[in-house]
């Protein structure tokens, strides 16, 4: 079922957290939420989930074709996994899976034992067969999560919400367990929206992603869209490094298709191309200032002749062996010239 | 005047919890408590100088308010060390000697009443060895006793029961938990590193203590202080066993708001009861005052410690 | 409560002030061995001098007749009625503290709103304030030249004793209506057990909020919202999430608010007419014996209260430990 929210706004104080923000999760699909903090991500996701109401008339909710602006929680049929997982600690695992089914009354509430059969197809569902008796506190992070998704999961919901699913791991168990989601999604295909702040995270796993500045959308778009057409030059600056060049550069050569901004030219720092300058081609003089060769990607820094800045590169490992550079060698350096750059000229004024 | 949520949300019994609240707190203790001023209040200015500043009052005022300060700098000093042994010298069955430090909390202030004043009595456990009646002192210390026929000289004996010091043993009795229990924590979180850095700087042990825990204990010595100087100040069960209650001399604060209200209760007063709230309302302000300063310091406190 | 130092807190007393390295703790923080058999001497001494010894005198005072003695005094009637009134009013006073503590605490860490830090403050004023205050209070509001005089109290809730007289009339709960017409036709509070009641709910009102009230404030908000996507209801959240969660908290403050409801000696003694058997709790049956010179007596009932006070003490280092175990 999809997720519809349309001009969300949400004010605390004079501080304005969300502003008329609207966002589409389709049906089936694993969106990601991503922006710095601060950006209103988790306000918007709390709004969804009806944990916090959106500013009086300020838009609305839609699962599916239904407005559920006005549910409480517990009515909207979502399952929410709370940054620090919010596990009941007094209750076992098998016992915090249940609840939701527990609590409902009358002929709503499933029978006993099939409240057991579902608890045990969620744990084998999130590979905790053998750890319904344990207790919150007994639990790995990782684990803690997997039990928070299952809990979400017994009542069945509509949609899935995760508040930072990863935020608290360290970083070997959440590259492991953001796969593992990407995979258990694709067995489930149930519409989620997750919040992150972390970029890389979002473009691996998501679907879509959307990325909230300051309580804006930036930018929609798949993982690809995003990095390789960045919308604003926030999203530019948020999604990998990027140079940023004072224009003008003798290295933006007529023609190139470079993202300009005033008078700053936004370059990733493998778009930069590095010859010698014997080659005589044309391009912007510069000095190596620093070289780090460990791994598949060289890193150089260089300083531009013209004075006015530092220019990263990366350069393939083999490539740049090939050049046998040196700390103080003066090189080429210029834009590249392949599509992979589309023109964007921001005509947006600059962010304060 | 209900207070408003600073937003809306979707956790429910706000309005419930928070009434009852109100409704509880008022009841049983702001309207009681608005009874205080607004009887003093009918009184006169100059009948209320009267009243509550008499020569007799006036006395009662400085023993309390002389042995409350006296025995809650007797219990920081004390608890000082007490809440440094506790949390630093650990030792078998310190469980046993944390818990009987809350003893004056659970203890019921009469039964501390009559046991101190047993224990200090001419013929109690401790009176007997100090007091100027006490067999032991006599025999023993004193100068007709062994200490006199060995040297020629003897003490002079220390009567607790009866007298100011008395008021001052019951108020250190009751006023103990405080200092302790408000170090303790503090103790406990005191950065390892702060003692480290300076031992590597070249401080002894005890300059250390002196110039960098004690600093840092402060704000809650002086709060733990001002809790016991506070309770001691109210204090009414532990004292009125051991004072004597000598009109002028012995009489606390407590005690002197007592017996008026039990005077206006016997006569048809003009103004009933308005004696006794005179003095209540001059003790309600004191504690004012130190409630207060307590939430200043504890405020000082957290800030001290927040870094 | 806990730190990294007191894991070694199972070692002997004298080992520790003797072994000058391989303790615990780092050389660095370690006290001279002289300045730790000071202060160890003077903690342990003003301890001994002021809450053992104490302690030890009341049951010594207790059993100076002997045994026999001692065990006569508890089956005096007096003594067997102020058991009953000081039960009773705990009874009354902890359910009604523990139902405000956590109303209190559930709206303080539960919502942000105005004027919240000024609530917290008004909950401790009873702390802050002298027993006999607490007392007079009651006086002012209840007593013959109070606000609200008992008489005028009495044709204030004549309607409600017509209403109750018919009801034991007609033979339902006969004698507890009839018990609540007689004091509805001559209500009295002041020199009465409704004033006893009153003023030990006011000097033990705070006890349990504040117990709960930070506890509840670490444990954050997120579960009761984790329980109400999940469904529940308001009463499902607080009996099946929150309960659970502060149960060691409540206990605690129980204990304590119980202590200081069958303890209270100044505010009662304010508001009771220290009418013997009627008006009598435990503490002020101890002060009426004793000033009859009645010493082992007296004596023999405060033994009673000191043990309820060893078996508070008892239950608040157990619930200390329960909850520092994890």
């Amino acid at each position: 079922m999809s997720i519809t929210a349309s001009h969300i706004s949400k004010t605390f104080g004079d501080f304005a957290a969300l502003d008329k923000v609207s966002l589409h999760v389709p049906a089936g699909k694993l969106v990601a939420l991503l922006g710095p903090s601060g950006s209103g991500k988790t306000t918007l996701l709390r709004i969804i989930a009806g944990l916090e109401m959106a500013d009086e008339g300020s838009g609305h909710i839609l699962f599916g074709n239904e407005d559920v602006s006005l549910l409480p929680p517990g009515k909207r049929g979502v399952g929410f996994v709370f940054q620090h997982y919010a596990l009941f600690r007094h209750l076992s695992v098998a016992e915090n899976i249940a609840f939701g089914l527990r609590i409902r009354k009358g002929p709503e509430r499933p029978s006993k034992a099939t409240i057991t059969s579902r608890v045990q197809e969620l744990l084998a569902l999130v590979q905790l067969e053998h750890l319904g008796k344990r207790y919150p506190t007994q639990l790995s992070g990782g684990q803690r999560q997997r039990v928070a998704l299952a809990r979400a999961l017994a009542v069945q919901p509509k949609v899935l919400l995760l508040d930072e699913p990863f935020g608290a791991l360290d970083a070997k168990v959440r590259r492991d367990l953001r796969r593992w989601l990407r995979n258990f999604h694709d067995g489930i295909h149930i519409t989620t929206l997750f919040v992150t702040h972390d970029q890389e995270e979002a473009l691996e796993i998501a679907d879509d992603v959307v990325i909230l500045n300051s309580g804006r959308v930036e930018q929609v778009g798949s993982p690809q869209e995003v990095y390789d057409r960045p919308a604003t030059p926030f999203v530019h600056k948020f999604l990998g490094n990027v140079n940023q060049i004072l224009l003008p550069w003798e290295g933006i050569i007529q023609g190139t298709k470079v993202p300009v901004e005033e008078n700053v030219a936004f370059v990733r720092p493998h778009d930069i191309e590095l010859l010698r300058p014997e080659t005589a081609q044309p391009g912007a003089l510069a000095t190596v200032l620093d070289l780090h060769a460990a791994g598949p990607i060289a890193k150089i820094a260089a300083k531009r002749t013209d004075g006015r800045g530092i220019i990263d590169i990366e350069l393939p490992r083999a490539y740049f062996d090939q050049l046998n550079l040196r700390e103080g060698d003066t090189i080429l350096l210029r834009a590249r010239l392949e599509p992979v750059c589309q023109t964007i000229l921001v005509t947006k004024p600059p962010m304060t | 005047m209900f207070p408003r949520l600073k937003k809306h949300t979707v956790m429910p019994g706000f309005g419930m919890t928070l009434g009852f609240t109100l409704f509880y707190l008022s009841l049983i203790v702001l309207i009681p408590l608005s009874a205080v001023f607004i009887r003093a209040g009918g009184l006169s200015w100059h009948s209320f100088v009267d009243v509550a500043f008499s020569a007799r009052e006036l006395a009662a005022y400085r023993v309390t308010f002389l042995a409350s300060l006296a025995a809650a700098m007797v219990n920081a000093a004390f608890g000082l060390v007490l809440a440094w042994v506790l949390v630093r010298y650990p030792f078998r069955g310190r469980r046993v000697i944390d818990a009987l430090v809350d003893l004056p909390f659970a203890l019921p202030t009469a039964v501390a009443g009559i046991s101190l004043t047993a224990i200090y009595g001419k013929n109690g456990w401790i009176g007997r060895w100090i007091d100027p009646e006490g067999d032991m002192f006599l025999r023993f210390l004193s100068a007709n006793g062994l200490l006199g026929d060995c040297t020629g000289y003897g003490f002079a004996g220390i009567r607790v029961a009866y007298t100011e010091l008395g008021i001052f043993v019951a108020m250190t009795f009751i006023g103990l938990p405080f200092v302790v229990r408000t170090l303790q924590p503090v103790i406990e979180e005191l950065e390892p590193e702060m003692e480290e850095a300076a031992a590597t700087l070249g401080a002894t042990r005890l300059q250390t203590l002196s110039k960098v825990i004690l600093p840092e204990l402060m704000p809650a010595l002086l709060t733990g202080f001002a809790l016991a100087f506070a309770r001691a100040l109210g204090e009414y069960g532990s004292i009125i066993f051991i004072a004597g209650n000598q009109p002028g001399k012995t009489e606390i604060v407590p005690l002197r708001i007592l017996t008026k209200l039990e005077e206006s209760n016997a006569s048809a007063a003009h103004t009933p009861y308005a004696e006794a709230t005179a003095v209540a309302a001059i003790m309600l302000v004191a504690s004012f005052i130190l409630l207060l300063l307590i939430n200043l310091l504890q405020k000082w406190s957290r800030r001290h410690h927040a870094h | 409560m806990k730190t990294k130092n007191k894991k070694s807190s199972e070692t002997g007393f004298f080992a520790t002030l003797f072994t000058v390295s391989n303790s615990g703790e780092p050389q660095a923080r370690r006290d001279p061995t002289w300045m730790r058999i000071l202060l160890s001497i003077i903690a342990f001494s003003f301890l001994f001098g002021f809450l053992f010894v104490p302690l030890i005198a009341v049951f010594s005072e207790a059993l100076s007749n002997g045994w026999r003695v001692y065990c006569a005094l508890f089956i005096q009637e007096d003594a067997l009625a102020a058991l009953r009134l000081s039960l009773l009013t705990a009874a009354i006073a902890v359910p009604a503290n523990v139902l405000f503590g956590v109303a209190a605490a559930w709206a303080i860490t539960k919502f942000d709103f105005k004027g919240k830090s000024i609530l917290v403050t008004l909950i401790d004023l009873p702390f802050a304030i002298s027993p006999v205050i607490a007392g007079l209070v009651f006086v002012l509001i209840f007593g013959r030249h109070g606000w609200l005089p008992e008489q005028e109290l009495g044709n204030f809730l004549a309607p409600l004793a017509a209403l109750s007289r018919k009801a034991a009339d007609a033979g339902f709960f006969e004698d507890i209506f009839r018990a609540l017409t007689s004091w509805l036709d001559e209500p009295r509070i002041i020199f009465g057990v409704p004033g006893i009641v009153l003023a030990t709910i006011f000097v033990s009102f705070p006890f349990v909020a504040r117990e709960l009230v930070p506890l509840m404030q670490s444990q954050g908000r997120d579960e009761e919202y984790a329980a109400i996507t999940l469904g529940a209801n308001g009463w499902q959240t607080f009996w099946r999430v929150t309960l659970p969660n502060i149960k060691w908290g409540l206990f605690y403050g129980i204990i304590l608010c119980n202590a200081r409801a069958m303890g209270e000696f100044g505010a009662v003694s304010v508001v009771s007419g220290k009418i013997r058997s009627e008006t009598n709790t435990l503490p002020l049956h101890v002060e009426i014996l004793y000033n009859e010179y009645n010493s082992a007596a007296a004596f023999a009932v405060a033994s009673l209260l000191a043990m309820l006070a060893i078996v508070t003490l008892g239950l608040k280092s157990f619930v200390e430990w329960k909850t520092t175990r994890t």
